[in-house]
């Protein structure tokens, strides 16, 4: 049987799993917005976005 | 069971590293031969270049809410056994697979308007274009590794990401390769 303990870090570790994609959203809509006046930026957002949108397969 | 699951069972930093290493290897090893790409089509006039980028982008985003495009793709997973190595080092191998953009699924239309602008609105110079198209493979790689690394580092449960967010994503790709394309354009 699961101490009260255990089920606490369970809850803390799904909360700090689902926190990955807004953060991780968050950060592309704020780069996106500096894409049309930094070419260097542009790049990066274009290939981080791409990557983390495979992310619902494996 | 979720190879994603596999590698939760032995989250670790430094399998969190693995993962990401090769992840990045496999999008650098994708973005070269982009780049060798990117080489043959040089005499194709800039415009044209960048306003076919544009028309790809166009086409493309529509499949990012549902795919009415069948894009070509293989269609194929990492295999299981990947994961009877260490899991250091099935880390590597498996993100590797993953990096790589084109071995397994692809579920979004991303990848395919990062491929064209890679090869149709590189820069002109071979440092420049270089530079560009590792920035693009590194960061594709980050992107790629995010969710599994960061559940690998942080001890945190995999769940899967909402659509929502894999969505998002796609669209600030797209809207980051049509500014690319944009700047092309007016270069």
């Amino acid at each position: 049987m699961r101490t009260p303990l255990a089920a606490a870090a369970d809850t803390r570790a799904l909360a700090r799993s689902r926190a990955v994609a807004p953060a991780f959203v968050a950060c592309l809509v704020a780069a996106t917005a500096v894409s049309f006046v930094s070419a260097p930026v542009a790049l990066c957002v274009a290939g981080a976005g791409a990557g983390y949108s495979l992310s619902g397969s494996v | 069971m979720n190879s994603a699951l596999l590698l939760h069972r032995h989250a670790s930093p430094a399998v969190a590293v693995n993962h990401l290493l090769g992840a990045v290897f496999g999008a650098v090893l994708t973005a070269s031969t982009l780049l060798l790409v990117s080489g043959l089509l040089t005499p194709l006039p800039d415009a044209v270049a960048a306003a076919t980028t544009l028309l790809v982008v166009a086409l493309l985003a529509p499949a990012v809410f549902r795919p009415i495009w069948r894009l070509p793709q293989r269609r194929w997973q990492v295999p299981r056994q990947v994961f009877d190595d260490r899991p250091e080092a099935a880390a590597r191998r498996f993100a590797f697979q993953l990096g790589l953009g084109f071995r397994t699924y692809v579920t979004s239309p991303a990848p395919y308007a990062v491929a064209t602008m890679l090869a149709l609105v590189a820069p002109h110079g071979l440092g420049e274009a270089a530079i560009a198209a590792m920035s693009v493979a590194v960061t594709f790689g980050i992107g790629r590794s995010a969710v599994v690394s960061s559940h690998a580092l942080f001890g945190s449960a995999a769940v899967d990401q909402p659509r929502w967010a894999l969505n998002a994503a796609s669209l600030c790709s797209l809207v980051a390769v049509a500014a690319v394309a944009v700047d092309a354009l007016s270069a």
